[in-house]
């Protein structure tokens, strides 16, 4: 409602439907055989994730000298990684409770795959620190039990341990606003079909789910509670992964703007995968009346705003490096800008800050190939953001004799690529056996069976 | 879109007849009166007390107008039809905008003592940014642009009332989106300019995003308590509906919340990492009897409101919500205070005395002065905007 | 609860079924307008206004979340302090035993998961919808695009035809009489 009203800005849901073509809308194409595209999509998906499997095994096994790391350079590749995975896991968040506090009612339509995306990007991203303890099997020690070491407690100053209660906090809370919303469309599936392994599937999710108007009146208080916790969860979860820098005495990492330039970032770049992966969905699975160009509107306005703010982050920063007449701080920044890496630094000034300027012209905006492609470089930028951040900080530190470069291992290439096998692959099974559409949701901002919409 | 209207959108009904009550025009002007002549008084005997005051009234003032102009401006851009019924609080809030311009630029040409960096130049890097004509420079270029532009989406939305023209909106979109790219560009710098500087050896990367967390809330608190006074005296008497208040009182929340958010990742950091030359700008505020100032600040900006506040009755309830934002209110003087004067007039103790107290209240009565002035030029409400009728029936 | 009021045998209930939001919105502000006992509606999707209709009294749930997230809040700070000050001091970085501002970001984590989590198990044991349960449905596609008023005939004044009549001038589609709660 805090969008204009419909009168003058059209229906969000294009085609006048009704509740009933809704559910077979979003049904039938979970009911059909999977199109041929989809088998080639996850042929690919799954090879690119068996790679990083077999990878993975071999780190463990090996250790993680595997990595091109050196004694200056300790964090590269696999931190970059888990920083980019959460950042794009933030946009779900936003679409499924910030905007739903917001009361913006196109995202109704793209709620329920972004959610699943922030599931299957914190997944991705959890991998990656796991293999970084190099003895993975030992990973319950983060967790603070009675135990006979002493018992020895873990070190709630560290920034890590903030980032492990982060990052599991944000996993579980994800996953159940997920369930939640899933619970009356399960019970749709479950009425709808006649019998098979699916039905069995959706009468057990569904809970018994009967659509009493009692039952839906507390859970739109479950809703709105769940989306005013997860709102100030999203903040702190890319808040405390900046900590894991800003707290320490590097320059470049010791910035006080690091929390909210983090939390914008995530949100630029989990918009930006949002976009690529609602582009596709709505191509293939033949969803333009659900996705219309209102919708991609909308978030590439976001994209303008969210990547409006790490631009000012980036010019912030610079110029209090500057301000500072800090040498150490003067010259963090300047080697960013023209030190052996700043090609990186380049790419994602250009791709982060120059290329969303397009989508100030309408014309871009509603041209789906633009917007395509433009979220395919705010991917990369946002990508190339991180290694900026954490390489360039650390290859040229306090003393020259240290200094040193840093270049990917094809070890840690193709864990970059299983992780990204690993996400598609999900996301396509998701794709198949889930409503990706969140039918219930939908059905309230129809227009269908109104005197009055607002 | 509802067939009927609640109540019909005729120019006619809201003829800008509302005026004040002698009385409370009278308690206004006093209080103007009071604070010219503390600062005149006070420029004489003790200076350095009565410019700090006065750079902390005008970033204050300052503040209440640019997030007013923020505040229009977010709306216009996200297409948002809720607060349209009440905009012509946040516009007559801009009318302080070049009071205040003026408050700055005479503490930067009177009150060159505030500025360690005007005696004792600094070098390099450093040396280029704070020099005097670089940040008078940027304060005039600053002030002009943003006061061009706040000037020209208000008389837009006004000039809408008599030529009705819904082309208006359209532009007035694009000059608000405009409005947040340059306020973005700017606004951090001129807080390091007026406010930062004044420990020319402390920086904080985080410092413009505090300003504005806390620049943004004062102003929602003045638009709560203005909006509820405009309601109670008549001009938006059918107007202001809980559901607005409900509306602002959750911005009010959120943004005291920010506030907190923003105040705590920057002093966590600086806490954590220890660098003696970033913790003594928090030493200098927790030491010499400043301590209980520093604590107070958050728990009247933050901890009391947003228990207060968690209710969703307390929201819709003009008198709750009018006393919370009059918590917050002067939890905005006192982090102004805190910022300002223990690096401008000493931080071995705490000053405060008639000249600060003089001008605390001062500050108020000229804004209630000009704010009258400018919301009785034009309609109370933005009679043509093709978003009112929706946001005068606006629900939940 | 509607359940239990649902369970005494041999009670009479009068199902309408509307096929349009605005149908069931005018039907149930109508039979809450006469004093009728609505037992309950079924709908395929939260429909707004409907509460207020059916004048339900406001969820408790956000109490739950309150209590739990303060109790999880004040649990954590506590074992925090406990753990780095009082059971096992351990000197890291030179930070004080107590390092308040450390404890906070999982402090404030804690929070939100104790919330959270005891809100959706309030909601979901409090609502009786608990795994595997067998659905009983008011009227095939309520869960599709069929609304559902169930009315209880509370006593013998409860008119049969008066209630189909009113019904009939919202465009109900189907109307019939149930007794006891196995048809529910």
């Amino acid at each position: 409602m805090a969008s204009a009203p419909a009168a003058i800005s059209g229906p969000l849901i294009l085609g006048d439907k009704s509740p009933g073509q809704v559910t077979d809308d979003v049904c039938s194409a979970l009911e059909r055989g999977p199109a041929r595209s989809w088998w080639i999509a996850i042929a690919i998906s799954s090879s690119m994730l068996l790679l990083g499997l077999i990878t993975v095994a071999y780190q463990v096994l090996t250790g993680i000298g595997t990595w091109g790391l050196n004694n200056t350079v300790g964090w590269a590749f696999d931190i970059t990684n888990f920083v980019f995975w959460i950042g794009i896991g933030h946009a779900g968040t936003l679409i499924s409770a910030v905007l739903f506090l917001f009361r913006q009612k196109w995202r109704t339509s793209v709620n329920r795959a972004a959610e699943a995306m922030t599931i299957f990007a914190v997944i991705c991203a959890g991998i990656f620190p796991l293999i970084h303890m190099g003895r993975p099997w030992l990973a319950h020690w983060m967790a603070p039990y009675p135990n006979t070491r002493g018992p020895l407690w873990i070190n709630f100053r560290s920034p890590l341990v903030w980032d492990f209660f982060a990052i599991s906090t944000y996993f579980t809370i994800s996953l159940m606003f997920w369930y939640v919303g899933l619970i009356p469309d399960m019970a749709t599936m479950r009425d709808r079909l006649t019998g098979g392994w699916r039905k069995k599937a959706a009468n057990f999710l569904s809970l018994g789910w009967n659509g009493s108007f009692r039952t839906w009146f507390h859970y739109e208080t479950v809703y709105l509670l769940l989306a005013g916790l997860a709102t100030p969860l999203v903040v702190s979860v890319h808040t405390i992964v900046s900590w894991d820098f800003a707290t320490s005495v590097i320059p470049g990492w010791h910035t006080t703007i690091l929390p909210p330039y983090f939390v914008a970032g995530a949100i630029f770049s989990g918009m930006s995968m949002v976009l690529t992966l609602m582009l596709i969905a709505r191509k293939t699975m033949g969803l333009e009346d659900y996705l219309t160009k209102r919708h991609v509107g909308a978030m590439c306005k976001l994209l303008i705003a969210t990547g409006g703010m790490v631009a000012i982050a980036y010019a912030t920063e610079f110029v209090a490096a500057m301000y500072s007449n800090n040498d150490y701080e003067q010259f963090a920044f300047i080697n960013r800008a023209k030190g052996p890496l700043c090609w990186s630094y380049w790419i994602m000034v250009s791709c982060n800050v120059l290329t969303p300027q397009i989508l100030w012209f309408k014309w871009a905006r509603s041209n789906m190939v633009v917007v395509f492609v433009v979220s395919i470089l705010i991917n990369i930028g946002m990508w190339f953001e991180r290694f900026v951040i954490i390489v360039t900080s650390l290859h040229r530190d306090y003393l020259p004799s240290n200094w040193t470069g840093y270049a990917p291992t094809s070890i840690e290439i193709a864990t970059l690529v299983g992780s990204f096998g690993l996400f598609l692959t999900l996301f396509l099974l998701f794709c198949r056996f889930v409503p990706v559409i969140a039918i219930a949701e939908v059905k309230g901002v129809l227009s269908h069976g109104r005197k009055s919409h607002e | 879109m509802t067939p009927q209207h609640r109540v019909a959108p005729v120019s006619n009904r809201w003829s800008p007849s509302f005026k004040p009550s002698a009385r409370a025009y009278a308690v206004f002007k006093w209080l103007a009166i009071v604070g010219a002549v503390t600062f005149a008084l006070g420029l004489l005997f003790t200076p350095q007390r009565a410019l700090s005051s006065l750079l902390l009234v005008s970033v204050g003032l300052l503040g209440m107008g640019l997030g007013a102009a923020l505040f229009i401006a977010f709306q216009y851009v996200c297409g948002a039809h809720w607060a349209v019924a009440i905009r012509r609080v946040p516009e007559a809030m801009c009318g302080i905008l070049p009071w205040a311009a003026l408050g700055i630029l005479f503490t930067l040409l009177v009150g060159k003592s505030l500025y360690p960096w005007t005696t004792d130049h600094a070098v390099g890097m450093k040396g280029i940014i704070l020099s005097y004509p670089a940040v008078l420079t940027r304060t005039v270029v600053f002030l002009a642009i943003w006061l061009l532009l706040v000037r020209a989406i208000v008389r837009r939305s006004r000039l809408q009332d008599t030529a009705g023209d819904p082309s208006l909106s359209v532009s007035n979109t694009r000059l608000s989106a405009l409005f947040l790219v340059v306020f973005g560009l700017t606004f951090w710098m001129a807080s390091f300019d007026w406010v930062m500087s004044l420990e020319p050896e402390w920086y904080s990367t985080m410092y413009g995003v505090y300003h504005f967390a806390g620049l943004f809330l004062g102003a929602l608190a003045a638009m709560i308590i203005l909006a509820v006074w405009l309601q109670r005296v008549g001009p938006l008497r059918d107007v202001l509906t809980p559901e607005h208040l409900h509306d602002m009182g959750k911005m009010l929340f959120a943004f005291s919340t920010f506030w907190m958010y923003i105040w705590f990742s920057e002093y966590m950091l600086i806490w954590y990492a220890d660098f003696p030359e970033e913790t003594g700008h928090f030493v200098r505020r927790q030491t010499g009897g400043w301590g209980p100032l520093f604590v107070a600040n958050m728990v009247v900006t933050w901890l009391l409101p947003f228990f207060i506040l968690l209710p969703k009755q307390v929201k819709r309830n003009p008198n709750m919500l009018v006393k919370v934002a009059a918590m917050i209110l002067f939890g905005r003087w006192l982090d102004l205070y805190l910022l300002i004067y223990p690096a401008s007039v000493g931080h071995e103790s705490v000053t405060f005395g008639a000249v600060e107290l003089g001008m605390a209240v001062g500050a108020p009565g000229v804004f209630a002065l000009v704010f009258i002035r400018s919301f009785r030029s034009s309609a109370p409400v933005p009679v043509a905007d093709p978003l009112l009728t929706a946001s005068l029936n606006h629900h939940q | 609860m509607a359940e239990s009021r649902m369970s005494n045998a041999n009670q009479r209930f009068l199902l309408g079924v509307f096929e349009r939001e605005e149908d069931i919105l005018a039907a149930t502000n109508e039979a809450r307008r006469r004093g009728l006992d609505i037992a309950d509606v079924y709908t395929p999707y939260a429909v707004h206004g409907l509460d207020a209709a059916m004048g339900l009294r406001p969820s408790r749930l956000p109490w739950v979340c309150f209590a739990l997230g303060l109790a999880g809040a004040s649990f954590k700070v506590w074992f925090e302090f406990w753990t780095s000050a009082a059971d096992w001091p351990i000197n890291v970085g030179g930070k004080p035993w107590n390092s308040l501002p450390a404890f906070v970001p999982v402090t404030f984590e804690v929070m939100v998961l104790f919330a959270a989590l005891s809100t959706v198990a309030a909601f979901l044991v409090g609502r009786g919808l608990l795994p595997g349960r067998r659905a009983k449905l008011a009227y095939p596609g309520v869960t599709d695009n069929q609304f559902a008023l169930v009315i209880e005939e509370t006593n013998a004044t409860f008119d049969f035809d008066e209630v189909s009549a009113m019904l009939e001038t919202f465009g109900v589609t189907h109307i019939e009489e149930r007794v006891d709660q196995e048809s529910l």
